[in-house]
């Protein structure tokens, strides 16, 4: 079941994933402009910063934040697109201030520029190094649907505002065989 | 058969004769008590310590030795050059001096002074001086830190260490090491260890404070300042440095044994082999405390000696006043 | 060669930025990438005042070798060994995470009695990092003789793993579906034995070690963070344990067979370096017991799935969460189809665990520095990856 939060978090698109297939239970797409927003909610709630992930996709770079409660099985990730030409989004770690290094990390990587960071710069890689090393060749580069397996359900709730209530089925099961 | 070093009648020959006696002395002790130190190490990590060279490795200080004097002599850029070499040479002599007064036999005294005790604190106090220069001359952030708490701790114990002296000082009526020793008998129960454990042990506390020994090392603390005011030695400086702490720990460990373990007095063995088993067992402790305490930190060090150590120092020092009043 | 010039160590860019604001009566100390007690090669500014600091920021990247990017370009069975480089301490624990998230990215069933063998590989791996910290720590506070002992039982650790694996420390024992070798005959008594030698010596180190006063007084009320700081920096394993919440992914988020075994999960309200401690010290006692209940129940059957010579998981993404001896160990791999994974990302507890040093060392003595730095318990590849 999609949790109530993910309503507050602003007009995001929600797909629950399946635990004992992907390791998450829900995947939730927000705008990169609103990202500081959805992640000030999932702070209320009482969520941890696990990690943050940058991909390179033909569609652009896709950052992706890992969450989870302390406790239980409750690994949301964050996924925010940003474009090639201007790959630029706020920083969160006003938020989360464990974030700053996994952003700086991404600005290394990617060259991913967030916006407000305190003090982007490089952190692994040396300041003079030139080139962001993960990013990939043009032909390189796959699309978001060449990476997603078939049978997403994304959720954009973007027509009807209460659209929690799809398929909750899925992830209850989940969870339940993973506690068993 | 001892020498006699009293049969030397002009105090200047005594005087040269006993400062030779005391290099070869304090040469010929730290390389032993570098091999003792890390033979003791070993057995106390579960090594065997030196193994190799000469029997039981007893030759391993002499390489050790020979490849520290092989060494480059590097100093970094930008430190003050005279300073810089001054130290080292500053640290090993006032160590040196403070052999003189100290009685190894009732034949075997250097020098006998009639304020023997002041000549030995005042000369162990100029020790601090060659940590600051060190630390000073080297240029070095590490060193200058470990410079400063080198001031810090040695004012520090340097007061608890005088009162626990002069404790004794005054029970004996007198600061000469010689007399000192003579008040005392050869058994246990005569020596001022026994009859006062308070100031024996306020005085070995701050001894191992005094040599900057674990687990008071904070000047050199390797594993906070790398190595504090010698991070920059290299070679002799550095051996220098590390004699003078040895020589430093066998002065503390006579005066320890002559104030309060009856220095050269005990049953049947000759004086001079009475004195260096009371010596080195004051050594094997500090030895073994290296290798057994983690550090203190400063303020805990600091704490300890100005609230703990100081004052109890004064009352044992009252106490001892009250004691002499009475009795005599 | 060119002349030693002092100049160029200003000009070091992370110095430079470091070097500005009220610096009146200050002094700028780099701590590393050289010092005895930054575990490798960690760099940390530090302002100082006096000997208190200031400020204090790690700069990383010393033994950076890019193994995501390693992910990508090799295929999934060729990154296997670099997972034994990552953390060199507890290898079995990212062997784990990696060939876990495969799994389950390309639904390999793993069968019953390699779980049994993880599980017991990985419990005694997390005692050799364990004993290996806990007497890195003491060296970092100035006690040079319990790393020396916990060296003398780690042997007898590294030889049960040599025999498992063939290796002393960089393992890359577990294989997508099992693991590779089945463990030799005696493993069970081997593991016994261990277990009882340490449980014998477990309280000669608290009579000696935990219980000493100055190492009480080095460790207590120093580096204290509440489980609200850890979460906000995500700092996992025994770090937020030390901070009051019993969390442990082997419960939590449980995966393999660790919810047949019973375990208690230590956790130490304080917060403090010695709360860290004694999380830790506990920790080889749970250990111990879990490796018990393993070998002692440990089933036959096969000690691998049937996976195909070259896999090529299908489309999609996977993460799978482990803990390890520093805290969660997270993989992330997306496939594209093909042969090599399309992005791996590795979550280093290591790195959100440091990244609270800067928050604890503000305000304390550089001796204290020294030993939050310890009690975080670093292992710098693995920060840097």
């Amino acid at each position: 079941m999609i949790p109530a939060f993910v309503a507050k978090m602003g007009p995001v698109c929600s797909a629950p994933m399946d635990h004992a297939t992907t390791g998450m239970t829900l995947s939730i797409t927000v705008e990169a402009q609103n990202i500081v927003d959805a992640i000030t909610v999932l702070d209320a709630e009482g969520y941890m910063l696990e990690d943050v992930m940058a991909s390179d996709l033909q569609e652009g770079f896709e950052i992706t934040y890992h969450f989870s409660l302390l406790d239980g099985i409750n690994r949301l990730v964050v996924r925010a697109l940003v474009p090639h030409e201007a790959p630029r989004l706020p920083s969160i770690s006003a938020v989360y201030p464990g974030a700053d290094w996994h952003e700086r990390e991404c600005y290394d990587f990617y060259g991913i520029d967030f916006a407000g960071h305190p003090n982007l710069y490089n952190l692994l890689l040396p300041e003079n190094f030139g080139s962001h090393p993960l990013v990939k060749p043009e032909k390189a580069r796959k699309s978001l649907a060449d990476l997603m397996p078939l049978g997403y359900l994304v959720d954009c709730g973007l027509a009807e505002p209460e659209a929690e209530k799809p398929k909750p089925a899925k992830v209850v099961k989940a969870a339940t065989t993973e506690d068993a | 058969m001892t020498p006699d070093l009293m049969s030397f009648d002009h105090p200047l020959t005594r005087l040269v004769v006993g400062l030779l006696c005391v290099f070869a002395f304090v040469g010929l002790n730290g390389l032993v008590l570098v091999w003792v130190e890390r033979k003791v190490a070993g057995h106390v990590q579960l090594r065997p310590g030196p193994l190799h060279v000469g029997p039981y490795g007893l030759l391993q200080p002499i390489v050790d030795a020979v490849k520290l004097i092989g060494k480059q002599l590097a100093m970094p850029a930008g430190a003050d050059k005279y300073l810089y070499w001054a130290a080292p040479l500053l640290a090993f002599a006032p160590v040196t001096v403070c052999f003189l007064p100290l009685p190894f036999d009732p034949a075997l005294a250097p020098m006998r002074l009639n304020t023997g005790l002041v000549l030995i604190l005042a000369f162990s106090g100029l020790g601090v001086l060659s940590l600051i220069l060190a630390g000073w001359g080297s240029n070095n952030k590490w060193g200058l830190l470990g410079a400063a708490r080198s001031v810090a701790q040695s004012v520090a114990y340097e007061v608890p260490l005088l009162l626990s002296v002069m404790a004794v000082a005054l029970t004996a009526g007198s600061l000469d090491l010689y007399e000192i020793t003579t008040q005392q008998g050869a058994w246990p129960w005569q020596w001022y260890g026994v009859k006062n454990p308070l100031a024996f042990f306020i005085f070995l506390v701050c001894a191992v404070a005094e040599t900057n020994r674990a687990p008071f090392d904070l000047p050199e603390a390797e594993s906070e300042l790398t190595a504090g005011f010698h991070t920059e030695y290299s070679g002799m400086g550095f051996g220098l440095f590390f004699l003078a702490e040895y020589a430093s720990m066998i002065v503390v460990s006579g005066v320890a044994a002559a104030l309060f373990l009856g220095g050269w007095q005990g049953p049947f063995l000759p004086g001079i082999l009475w004195f260096l088993v009371k010596v080195y067992a004051i050594l094997l402790l500090m030895i073994w405390m290296r290798w057994t305490y983690p550090r203190v930190r400063f303020d805990q060090l600091l704490n300890l000696s100005w609230k703990w150590l100081t004052p109890l120092a004064l009352i044992d020092l009252v106490l001892v006043v009250i004691v002499a009043g009475f009795g005599g | 060669m060119q002349a030693f010039d002092p100049k160029t160590l200003a000009q070091d860019p992370t110095s430079v930025r470091f070097e500005p604001g009220p610096t009146e009566d200050k002094l700028i100390l780099s701590m590393g990438p050289q010092h005895p007690s930054t575990h490798g090669v960690l760099r940390i500014l530090l302002e100082l005042d006096g000997e208190y600091i200031v400020r204090a920021e790690p700069v990383l990247g010393y033994v950076h070798r890019m193994h995501e990017w390693m992910g990508q370009e090799k295929t999934y069975f060729q990154f296997m060994p670099n997972m034994g480089r990552v953390d060199y301490l507890h290898a079995m624990a990212w062997n784990w995470a990696y060939a876990g998230s495969v799994e389950r990215l390309a639904g390999i069933e793993v069968p019953e009695r390699a779980e049994y063998i993880r599980v017991a590989v990985t419990e005694l791996n997390r005692i050799s990092s364990h004993l290996l910290w806990w007497g890195a720590y003491l060296l970092d506070l100035g006690a040079f003789t319990p790393i020396m002992y916990a060296f003398d039982d780690r042997e007898f650790l590294l030889d049960i793993l040599q025999a498992v694996t063939g290796s002393r420390l960089t393992y890359s024992y577990f294989t997508f579906g099992g693991v590779y070798n089945d463990v030799p005959e005696d493993f069970p008594k081997r593991c016994l034995d261990f277990v009882k030698l340490l449980r014998s010596r477990l309280p000669m180190y608290r009579d000696l070690v935990t219980d000493n006063v100055i190492l009480r007084g080095r460790c207590e009320g120093i580096g204290e963070m509440d489980v609200e700081l850890a979460r906000r920096y995500g700092a996992t394993g025994p770090v937020l344990r030390g901070s009051g919440a019993a969390v442990d992914t082997r419960r939590a988020e449980p995966y393999s067979v660790y919810p047949r075994f019973d375990f208690p999960i230590p956790s130490y309200p304080q917060g403090d370096a010695m709360a860290r401690y004694m999380v830790r010290m506990d920790e080889l006692e749970t250990s111990c017991s879990i490796i018990e209940q393993a070998v002692s129940t440990m089933p036959g059957g096969p000690i691998a799935a049937k996976a195909p010579k070259t896999l090529k998981p299908p489309k999609g993404e996977a993460c799978y969460a482990v803990e390890g001896a520093r805290g969660k160990i997270l993989v992330h791999v997306r496939s594209d189809g093909g042969p090599k994974p399309y992005r791996v990302k590795l979550r280093a507890p290591g790195f959100s665990n440091l990244s609270v040093f800067a928050e604890l060392a503000r305000g304390t003595l550089l001796a204290d520095a020294v030993s939050i730095l310890g009690s975080l318990d670093l292992v710098i590849p693995e920060i840097d990856r």
